[in-house]
């Protein structure tokens, strides 16, 4: 087993880890930055170093400070969280380098699934459906043919990207042009890679995304899926649930044996998540990620397995220990994500200090957060601060249960995005386990209108 | 605060006129940090500020002069080298107060002013990380 992490993330994530290691009976070692000097990880962690000021660039990006802090603190492995180094193969090899284990997938597979074009081509290999589309394409030109190739509306989406950025939709040729630059420079901008790939837009798609785990010695195993089709218009995730309402048992066994599929193909190890498009009877793999996801908690819920602790010990080198027959989902469970967030002004990311906060209890309820009464929201980071996961036997136990945690949540010094969710969850369509990733996106148009 | 900052000032310049201001402030520690810049001036908490009616019948009271903070910008350990700094020693402009090794990389800690090693805030052979205290000097 590892004998010492150094979690290199901040937030609910940082501490989530550290809570593992400590159960594991692990050495855990914080990062900060200034801005985050009283942030809860950097207590309830055995040591902390800070590495940088309050820019990301300067602290949760500085690979020299953190793998130094790694070095000198004696830790022999790093986990990444999620965003931040997470998927960055570059780190991982340095990880290597200096004799540190990188608690996720090899350099290689973080290469090859990181990059969105070169994931659907290998998952394509593999046997598993993908959306029709292309590879990279490095002119406006090429764009053009692609589009007329596979028909309008198409959606372009950077390489590197994720949470939205990078994303155009394109409905008619006309608006081709201005869709691929902006693309491509909002690409740029933010992933410092501005390249792009075309893929067939499919109308309302439910997005559902199935967790696996697999081992360092062949053994690849799913637990489930998750709906995560509730996102803001951005496309970033606001309620996730696991499993699937409303998915035909034609359609869920299809995502799970894909899942494993892919892994077993590329040599997949340690926890990952592939994304899928589901319309119907039809799934079509999307993008595959490498490290653990926000929204795991629920899949841990319903499965009663903590992944975090599995990743640990996967990369510690020990052997899943059980097979596909031994994992059996039990009961419902969601997640609500509480970001400091002016949900009547487009979500607008909110920061400064919290006044009163409290986080509700009782039967069924889980609360994942870094924030307390009086604690400082950075300007720097995600905004999220808090999910609230509720568990039951039934979907329908599990929304009054989550109804009645969110009325319970206050959080006072911000806008926050606790009305939201409860504005969803009392909708007709998500009480009957019917919507899209379009259906926040409308529910908000409704409301301005 | 009234005084504008000039970068064409001597540092000893602004240094004097930061604690003239400070002198007319209840205000026990003031610490201004620019880039490659950094001013520090207190006061013990029990000599009133010369606002107060005491403090006006009183001799002026005695203002520390300017502290120079070095600070470790990155992560690693500490090493003092031959010539160890001893506290109360007189060290000149850009004298090596010690390094830190960071993977394989030694970066110095210098003093960016003569004057009086106030404070060994680090031991040598400590891990530190960014930001961390490691000396206090006492422009002279």
């Amino acid at each position: 087993m590892l004998r010492k992490v150094l979690v290199a993330n901040r937030g609910e994530i940082a501490l989530r880890i550290v809570r593992a290691c400590r159960e594991l009976g692990i050495g855990s070692v914080a990062i900060f930055s200034e801005a985050d000097r009283e942030s809860t990880h950097v207590r309830v962690a055995d040591e902390a170093f800070c590495v940088g000021p309050g820019p990301v660039p300067r602290s949760y990006l500085n690979v020299p400070n953190i793998i130094s802090a790694a070095l000198v603190s004696g830790c022999d492995a790093i986990h990444p969280g999620y965003g931040f180094l997470a998927e960055n193969a570059r780190f991982a090899e340095i990880c290597a380098d200096h004799g540190l284990k990188f608690i996720g997938p090899r350099p290689e597979i973080i290469t090859a699934m990181g990059d969105k074009a070169t994931a659907k081509r290998v998952m394509a290999e593999a046997g598993v459906a993908t959306t029709p589309g292309t590879d990279i394409l490095p002119s406006v030109e090429l764009a053009r043919e692609a589009a007329d190739k596979i028909g309008y509306p198409v959606l372009l989406k950077a390489t590197a990207g994720g949470g939205g950025k990078g994303m155009r939709v394109v409905e008619r040729p006309a608006d081709l042009e201005r869709a691929f630059l902006g693309a491509t420079a909002e690409a740029e901008a933010s992933f410092k890679d501005g390249r792009v790939y075309m893929e067939k837009l499919i109308r309302d798609p439910r997005h559902i995304e199935v967790q696996v785990l697999a081992d360092e010695h062949g053994e690849v195993v799913h637990l489930g899926e998750r709906d995560c089709s509730i996102q803001k218009p951005s496309h970033q995730k606001l309620i996730e649930e696991a499993g699937a309402p409303n998915l035909t048992e034609r359609a869920r066994a299809r995502l799970h044996e894909m899942a494993v599929l892919a892994c077993r193909h590329v040599g997949y190890s340690n926890a990952g998540t592939l994304e899928f498009l589901s319309s119907g009877d039809d799934v079509f793999f999307m993008e595959m990620n490498t490290r653990i996801q926000v929204e795991h908690p629920v899949t841990e819920m319903v499965y009663g397995i903590d992944l975090v602790k599995e990743q640990i010990r996967i990369a510690s080198g020990e052997h899943l220990g059980y097979t596909q027959a031994d994992l059996e989902p039990r009961g419902h469970a969601i997640e609500c994500r509480i970001n400091a967030e002016d949900a009547r002004n487009n979500f607008a990311p909110q920061a400064g200090k919290l006044g009163a906060v409290i986080f509700p209890g009782g039967p069924g309820i889980r609360i994942d957060t870094h924030i307390f009464s009086g604690a400082n929201v950075p300007p720097y980071y995600d905004s999220m601060l808090a999910k609230v996961i509720a568990f039951a036997n039934t979907r329908d136990q599990a929304i009054a249960r989550m109804e009645r945690a969110l009325r319970e949540t206050l959080v006072e010094g911000v806008a926050t995005t606790t009305e939201m969710c409860l504005e969803i969850l009392g909708t007709e369509g998500f009480r009957n386990g019917i919507y899209d990733i379009g259906f926040l996106p409308r529910l908000l148009a409704q409301r301005v209108g | 605060m009234t005084s504008e900052y000039s970068p064409e000032e001597d540092a000893s310049a602004r240094a004097q006129r930061l604690a003239e201001f400070f002198v007319g402030t209840p205000l026990l520690r003031l610490r201004i940090e620019r880039e490659n810049e950094e001013f520090e001036l207190a006061r013990s908490a029990s000599v009133s500020p010369s606002s107060s009616s005491e403090a006006a019948l009183s001799p002026d009271p005695p203002v520390e002069l300017p502290v120079d903070v070095l600070r470790a910008d990155v992560v690693g350990i500490v090493r003092f080298g031959r010539h160890a700094p001893t506290l109360g020693e007189e060290v000149p402009e850009e004298r090596e107060l010690a390094a830190i090794e960071a993977l394989g990389i030694r970066t110095s800690v210098r003093a960016r002013s003569s004057g009086r090693l106030r404070a060994i805030l680090c031991e040598d052979g400590a891990a530190v990380d960014y930001g961390r205290a490691l000396f206090e000097i006492e422009r002279g």
